[in-house]
């Protein structure tokens, strides 16, 4: 498991152990991961936050332009050896999306069941957001061109 | 990812323009140029893989947080207006592709429009918004195809946005124009302000 935030660990690791989950991810609604259980290869979880992000952001338009008063809140595909449970959550840092890989040893009401309870961890544990911004440190600009003129080439200035 | 310390920085920044403005040829501009100042071990094929209209960018530490950045290249055809939404509310700032070409002037500006249609839906501050940046493609056609780039600022409304042509096959113009949104949307993170110098 790797988390970007300790306090993400305790909550996800209720969930994998009580759901018995075989992946687990957690990313922004703009497909940013902010945790992962399973994942092997990092582009892998690239790829699948970019497109889980993408289809309950369809899926929220798609309500929007029918007239739903809400979102149309989980999507589930149900596969034959296994089944993707993705679905929204609020957080104190904004609205985030778990996406949970589970096969036979599991089903879809568990997950939920647990997928609920491990919201609503989530909810608990985050540290209150009062300030909406970190300041960086003084000299990013500069940090910003030599990370560029790393990545792409260039004489340092 | 890192596990602990500083939250990273993890910055989504979104192509828009036209169909056929050259979003993805910016894109694949960026993408075909990472690793040319580093040595191949530094620069792991994977990680710089462009499976989709997407790239990622591991920036290093910035301002002592761990940064990265996602860039994506919207459908520029008016049919996905709502993937446009979609996409433009989620971004931390926008890149805008302006076809150069002066047959493409029209459908710069109904591009335009609609960015700023969308920008509007998302109900930023005005005092605090979202950092957009233009980049003019195609500068390496013939001069007579071209409109000049004092027309397309009048047209598009830079304003005082950062603005730069080029052409994105051959990368003129490609690191600056990621540079001056990355600068804006960075100065806009640190609460120092877009307009801050």
């Amino acid at each position: 498991m790797r988390v970007l935030e300790p306090w993400l660990a305790e909550p996800l690791t209720g969930l994998l152990r009580e759901s018995s989950a075989r992946l687990a991810l957690v990313m922004t609604a703009s497909g940013q991961v902010v945790a992962q259980h399973g994942f092997t290869r990092s582009l892998d979880v690239m790829a699948v936050a970019a497109l889980g992000a993408g289809i309950l952001a369809t899926t929220a338009e798609l309500a929007r332009v029918v007239g739903s008063p809400t979102d149309f809140g989980a999507v589930v595909h149900h596969g034959e050896s296994q089944g993707i449970w993705l679905a929204p959550f609020d957080t104190p840092r904004g609205r985030w999306i778990g996406l949970v890989v589970f096969g036979r040893e599991s089903s879809v009401g568990l997950v939920r069941m647990f997928f609920d309870r491990f919201a609503a961890d989530v909810r608990v544990a985050a540290p209150s957001d009062t300030q909406p911004r970190e300041l960086l440190a003084e000299g990013f600009e500069r940090e910003l061109d030599d990370s560029l003129r790393a990545l792409f080439g260039g004489a340092p200035r | 990812m890192s596990e602990s310390g500083n939250a990273p920085l993890a910055l989504t920044i979104v192509v828009f323009g036209a169909s056929r403005s050259g979003k993805t040829t910016l894109l694949r501009g960026i993408h075909d140029r990472l690793g040319a100042g580093k040595d191949d071990a530094d620069s792991p094929r994977e990680q710089h893989a462009m499976p989709l209209d997407w790239v990622s960018l591991d920036l290093g530490t910035i301002g002592g947080r761990a940064a990265s950045v996602l860039l994506y290249a919207v459908p520029g055809v008016v049919a996905f207006d709502a993937t446009r939404r979609v996409l433009v509310h989620g971004a931390d700032g926008v890149i805008f592709v302006a076809d150069s070409q002066a047959t493409r002037l029209d459908d710069n500006v109904a591009a335009r429009n609609a960015l700023g249609d969308h920008l509007a839906a998302r109900g930023d501050d005005p005092a605090d918004p979202l950092p957009v940046a233009f980049f003019y493609s195609k500068r390496d056609l013939p001069a007579e195809l071209l409109v000049a780039p004092a027309v397309l600022d009048q047209a598009l409304g830079v304003g005082a946005a950062p603005r730069m042509t080029g052409d994105a096959v051959r990368g003129e113009g490609v690191r600056e124009v990621l540079q001056a949104v990355l600068t804006l949307l960075l100065r806009r993170a640190s609460g120092r302000g877009a307009g801050d110098a």
